[in-house]
């Protein structure tokens, strides 16, 4: 066999190479193009950690001792609506309400506070924890959620100060079901 | 046989038929690319062929590459893929008789069956030794066995031990590679046996190129995929978001429970302890972290039912219904309020005032049914006995077990 022969046949297996070549890039490609066009910035598995871990909540001594220390670095949304919020709401709170929280403007409003932690609370925590999983998928790191609802922020634990409440959470069962049996 | 025994998708009596096949393939292989010659062999060691060393690098990294893709593009789940534990002092005391048996016979152990079976007698004496020394561990195996089964690590990878993403592993494996080739070349054309060389020099630009373009794009990836194909859009979910109807009040639950209409496929997205103190009846339990396993989408739906969510306080349920919605597995709905409102309402006391009004004549008489049902002892006699967990077959989901 002549050198040149053997050097014929090496870059046909070469060439033979470059259609599965294509098909990998060309699936890496696709891969990336289906990223842009979902438009998520996180996984949907990490989503299921920070679900279990419950890191995301805002405990009340927490978020006291933020008011006390006059608010650093935090932005507080009220998910509510306009009307609910003008009857009542949380100290310097910014009304976002849930409905228009995903819209371009009041994500640009969100993203430019972007170094600070985003505080969370609404008329529900089922109705926060969600706007929670939207904002963590599009790639917001550091977002809470204020346990319980406004009505118990407001009346249990800013006006009555109640210690009772200060690890209230909604998800928490309610009920012995043992007894119901 | 790859996933297809595991699978059931065919017999594993086949195992030794497709073993043979690929037996013979290998052989054949091996004894066309003239490794049944100890003296290409040997090369490695003599510095004047360096083949044995690129094809078995190169073997690896076309695995490598190609895992690392594969499981960024979702085409295969490595958490189903058997990877070979380690036991280190056996695997070091297996590479040193296996290099020092290399270099004293001039085969290893797949190259020494390639060339016994084409009539080389020094291959013959070789697998003698193989054979001895498969007997001499079978009679120590006793004296043996701490070594053999000892010092066991399970199943780990060397990126993760040193701390590099998949990415970065692979792109400096590649590296490493290219330089072990480089020098392997100047070895061959400048060593003591150069004259023994006898390959002829191929034009390396354009398969340099395409190992180039995968391993840099490694290195670029992030990590893990952000999304898969079949995920609703963005756009799309935040619109699902805002509607009403994917909520179930706890008097429709109720009523669908104790009617036994089964309109409604109840999940329960707590943990299987909680589930197992109580759960709905006919509930079945997918923890909010199996949601995403595929071996319980299966229960995620039925057909002509409504897939709900529930959960303590609605909250997790919520989540959970976000995470299902946005990897696309169906449409679900969200019992709201959680099992919390639900007892409220029939084990709580009778809603009175405003919220009386809110619920209507109908819903408050209903109620006062409900409450003497489930009071009664009814829901005693269903709970129990209608525990269904989903059984999952984990049998058919087993890893691939073998090696080489």
């Amino acid at each position: 066999m002549s050198d040149n022969h053997i050097e014929r046949n090496k870059n046909q297996l070469l060439y033979a190479s470059l259609p599965l070549f294509l098909i990998l890039l060309g699936g890496i490609l696709y891969s990336i193009s289906i990223n842009v066009a979902r438009g998520y910035e996180k996984d949907n598995k990490s989503l299921q950690e920070m679900v279990i871990g419950k890191d995301y909540l805002l405990r009340y001594h927490d978020y006291l001792q933020r008011i006390a220390t006059g608010y650093p670095e935090m932005l507080l949304i009220d998910l509510r609506d306009r009307d609910t919020y003008g009857e009542g709401h949380l100290e310097n709170a910014v009304n976002i309400p849930a409905g228009q929280l995903f819209e371009r403007e009041s994500l640009r409003k969100i993203r430019r506070h972007r170094q600070k932690d985003i505080v969370l609370y609404s008329d529900s925590q089922e109705k926060s924890a969600l706007a929670f999983m939207m904002l963590a998928s599009l790639g917001f790191e550091n977002v809470y959620v204020l346990p319980g609802s406004y009505a118990i922020i407001q009346k249990h634990v800013i006006e009555e100060g109640n210690k009772a409440w200060l690890f209230y959470d909604a998800e928490k069962a309610k009920w012995n079901y043992l007894l119901i049996r | 046989m790859g996933p297809l025994i595991p699978q059931g998708i065919i017999s594993g009596d086949l195992n030794f038929f497709f073993a043979f096949i690929i037996g013979i393939a290998f052989g054949f292989l091996l004894e066309q690319a003239g490794f049944s010659t100890s003296r290409k062999l040997v090369g490695v060691f003599y510095g004047y062929d360096f083949a044995v060393l690129k094809v078995f690098f190169t073997a690896g990294l076309t695995a490598a590459l190609g895992i690392y893709y594969f499981g960024y593009m979702g085409w295969i789940n490595m958490d189903l893929v058997y990877v070979n534990p380690l036991f280190t002092w056996a695997a070091v005391a297996g590479g040193a008789i296996m290099g020092l048996g290399f270099i004293l016979g001039g085969y290893c152990p797949g190259t020494g069956f390639a060339a016994a079976v084409i009539g080389k007698v020094d291959a013959l004496i070789f697998l003698a030794g193989i054979f001895l020394g498969v007997f001499l561990f079978g009679i120590y195996y006793d004296f043996l066995e701490p070594l053999y089964n000892g010092f066991a690590h399970g199943r780990i990878f060397v990126h993760e031990v040193l701390g590099l993403s998949q990415g970065t592993f692979v792109f400096l494996l590649v590296v490493a590679a290219i330089i072990a080739f480089v020098l392997a070349e100047l070895m061959e054309e400048e060593g003591r046996f150069s004259e023994l060389r006898n390959h002829a020099r191929v034009n390396t630009a354009f398969p340099v190129f395409l190992l180039g373009t995968l391993v840099v794009l490694a290195l670029l990836l992030p990590g893990q995929r952000i999304s898969y194909w079949n995920e609703t859009t963005q756009r799309e979910l935040a619109e699902k978001m805002t509607e009403e109807g994917r909520h179930l009040d706890a008097i429709k639950v109720a009523h669908s429970i104790m009617r036994d209409i089964g309109d409604i496929h109840l999940v329960d997205v707590r943990s299987a302890e909680e589930y197992n103190r109580f759960h709905l009846p006919g509930a079945v339990s997918i923890p909010v972290d199996l949601l995403l396993d595929n071996r319980y989408t299966v229960y995620l739906q039925q057909r002509n039912k409504k897939t709900v969510f529930y959960s303590n306080g609605g909250v997790m349920a919520e989540q959970a219904w976000f995470i299902a919605e946005r990897a696309g597995l169906g449409e679900f709905h969200v019992l709201q309020g959680g099992l919390n409102r639900f007892f409220e309402l029939i084990f709580g006391d009778l809603p009175e005032g405003d919220e009386a009004v809110r619920l209507g004549t109908d819903n408050m008489r209903f109620l006062n049914y409900a409450r003497s049902f489930f009071r009664d002892g009814e829901i005693l006699r269903r709970v129990p006995g209608d525990a269904r967990v989903p059984e999952i077959d984990t049998a058919s989901f087993a890893p691939v077990e073998g090696g080489c």
